[in-house]
């Protein structure tokens, strides 16, 4: 598994606008083809976004860590916070009726973003850390 | 820099954000402009993305949440050619209760405002 870098950054959203950028950068070296690109951008900033508002509750002293490697085709993102342990369902479904407008989603499509941009998602808590990997099957 | 500028035409207000990126560090100052905007009287709106690269869930929600105030009383039509936000309504299914015209020109965004 090849280390392509590793970035911390502290629980701000601007932050994490930046740390994404950076990592499309790099991603684009590696001329992955632009629709996973297009994937890794949105489940990345759902992940970091989810862990400043909901881990951290936007309290902006706390840090977080990205590595990013690369595995024959895959591009893996690991990412630790140190919020309290949170249990997460990946598996969450957008549900709402398109015709009931009222019903239509102002919040809560992070995780479902996640899931259906990336290859695989888990998460582990390891010494008070919270470990999430995600990884991208990719073709050139 | 402001995060959007407008300008109107035809009595409907052209919005186009200053910003290549809505996220969520953007993303409650844009709803509460465009929110702003309506409770000044602009109930036809005209949303320009085409200079926008990336939109997240927060961005969504935000337009999601002007669609819903101006619903009753109004229209919002969204004007994007970025495959990139074009995915994201796909996505999230919202392509098919939102009014997206898939152009770079605002004329063709007016149009959906001459059937009224």
């Amino acid at each position: 598994m090849e280390l392509i870098f590793t970035k911390e950054i502290n629980s701000v959203l601007s932050e994490v606008s930046n740390l994404v950028i950076l990592v499309v950068q790099n991603l684009k070296m590696l001329n992955i083809n632009n629709s996973a690109l297009a994937d890794i951008e949105i489940a990345l900033a759902e992940a970091l976004t989810n862990i400043v508002k909901h881990g951290y509750n936007y309290e902006n002293n706390h840090k977080i860590e990205l590595a990013l490697y690369k595995l024959e085709k895959n591009i893996i993102l690991e990412i630790t916070d140190y919020s309290d342990e949170v249990k997460i369902n990946f598996n969450k479904k957008l549900d709402y009726d398109p015709k009931d407008t009222d019903s239509l989603p102002e919040g809560g499509m992070g995780l479902y973003l996640m899931n259906h941009c990336m290859t695989s998602l888990n998460l582990k808590r390891i010494d008070n850390k919270n470990i999430l990997t995600m990884i991208k099957k990719y073709e050139k | 820099m402001n995060l959007i500028i407008s300008e109107m035409t035809n009595n409907i207000l052209k919005i186009e954000p200053e910003v290549s990126r809505i996220d969520a560090s953007v993303a409650g100052k844009f709803k509460e402009l465009l929110f702003e905007k309506i409770d000044n009287g602009n109930a036809r709106m005209i949303l320009d993305l085409n200079q926008v690269k990336f939109i997240d869930s927060s961005g969504l929600g935000a337009i999601v949440a002007t669609y819903k105030k101006l619903k009753a009383n109004g229209k919002l039509v969204i004007l994007t050619k970025s495959q990139a936000i074009l995915t994201m309504f796909k996505i999230t299914r919202l392509e098919k209760v939102l009014s997206i015209v898939n152009s770079e020109d605002i004329r063709d965004a007016m149009k959906l405002f001459e059937k009224e």
